[in-house]
């Protein structure tokens, strides 16, 4: 069944949205979750969950791209999850690597700037996001939106681990430079 | 905390990014430059153990060639074939004392080393495990001074890595190639870092 069809689905308020969401995206928000959580069980609660904001926010939403839409819920749903079982002291896996790599793009704090709001902050990440290669932007993607390893993005991209590694510390430092531009203070 | 409203910030952003990157999309992957990298390999390997195997210098006196002993040496990553561990006395003879044997008199360890070099260069980035180092010298020249290269610090060797910090010059010893693309430089396996002094000389710990 496409897109347009489960949404429909959604919007006739049939219950059999849920069951053709879950068969067609139900592995990937299960892979966005576990990469955050590494766990089966939490990770299920959150795909789980997913559906049910699914069927709250549509309608009045009518999702472009419905894999990324349910991809956006389950990676909110398992970051809240991930910082609730962080201040329970449970590390979990590639979310706190890439939190501490993340540190290094974010400017110095100038008391006189004033402080952004998410919505300039998506904006400006939406405008470096499009000025980026393809390639790049993928790792970069992989690596903060999907919190993949290093091993597992050389893998999925033929590519080798250091290439990997060089590309995110550039693009990195290609951040922080946009951002310090831009006079952002997070 | 900063960085975490950066990254939730990073989940909002254009669908059409998300979806682009999707880890389980499949994509067409450069087998034409894998067979070719492959295939190259395959090349210079036969024709390496062609010439060591034609030549009479690792040939013990029993006739029997050390071409298999040797090649066991190398996929393991060891640097020199004296310490390939052989066993028995007339290979050892051979290989390592080259002068003892009238059959192997120009033999040098420096010939049987496989692909190691060292570049000296400026520490630029530290991270968990990997350092950036901006060279400014290359034992072979294939790298440019000012050239940034990514070197891991999971060394092959025993030797401890000393405690580094940025602006530090060290040496940097590798095996197998140093991998360089328009963007980047990577050292393919690191065998140890040293730190240098002024005069690009090891600095020896006393």
């Amino acid at each position: 069944m496409d897109d347009r069809q489960i949404i429909e689905l959604y919007n006739e308020r049939s219950e059999t949205a849920i069951s053709e969401t879950a068969d067609k995206y139900g592995k990937y928000c299960h892979y966005i979750a576990y990469h955050i959580l590494h766990n089966d069980q939490d990770s299920e609660e959150c795909v789980n969950d997913t559906y049910l904001r699914a069927w709250n926010t549509i309608p009045p939403q009518y999702p472009n791209k419905l894999s990324a839409f349910l991809g956006k819920i389950t990676r909110n749903l398992a970051l809240d999850k991930y910082r609730y079982y962080s201040r329970e002291k449970r590390g979990l896996g590639q979310v706190t690597v890439a939190l501490k790599e993340m540190r290094e793009c974010v400017p110095d704090t100038n008391s006189t700037e004033a402080v952004m709001e998410e919505k300039q902050l998506v904006e400006i990440l939406n405008r470096f996001l499009a000025g980026l290669p393809q390639e790049k932007r993928i790792v970069f993607m992989q690596r903060y939106w999907y919190m993949c390893s290093i091993k597992e993005i050389a893998e999925n991209l033929d590519m080798s681990e250091s290439k990997v590694k060089m590309t995110l510390l550039r693009t990195r430092d290609k951040l922080k430079q946009l951002l310090e531009k831009e006079g952002i203070v997070l | 905390m900063k960085e975490e409203k950066l990254l939730d910030a990073l989940g909002q952003v254009d669908e059409a990014y998300i979806e682009e990157s999707n880890p389980n999309k499949k994509r067409k992957k450069n087998r034409n430059r894998t067979a070719w990298i492959r295939t190259g390999a395959l090349v210079c390997a036969s024709v390496f153990l062609v010439v060591i195997a034609l030549s009479g210098p690792f040939r013990d006196k029993s006739g029997t060639d050390n071409v298999a002993e040797l090649t066991e040496g190398i996929s393991e990553g060891k640097l020199e074939i004296a310490d390939s561990g052989a066993g028995e006395e007339g290979q050892e003879d051979v290989i390592a004392g080259g002068a003892q044997t009238e059959a192997a008199p120009d033999i040098e360890a420096d010939e049987t080393t496989i692909s190691q070099g060292y570049f000296n260069g400026t520490v630029l980035e530290i991270s968990e495990d990997s350092i950036v180092v901006s060279c400014i010298k290359s034992q072979f020249g294939d790298l440019k001074e000012g050239t940034e290269v990514l070197v891991s610090l999971r060394t092959v060797s025993s030797e401890p890595i000393p405690e580094l910090r940025v602006g530090d010059k060290v040496r940097v010893l590798y095996i197998g190639d140093v991998i360089v693309t328009e963007d980047y430089a990577a050292t393919e396996k690191t065998v140890s870092i040293f730190l240098i002094g002024e005069d690009g000389e090891i600095i020896v710990e006393e």
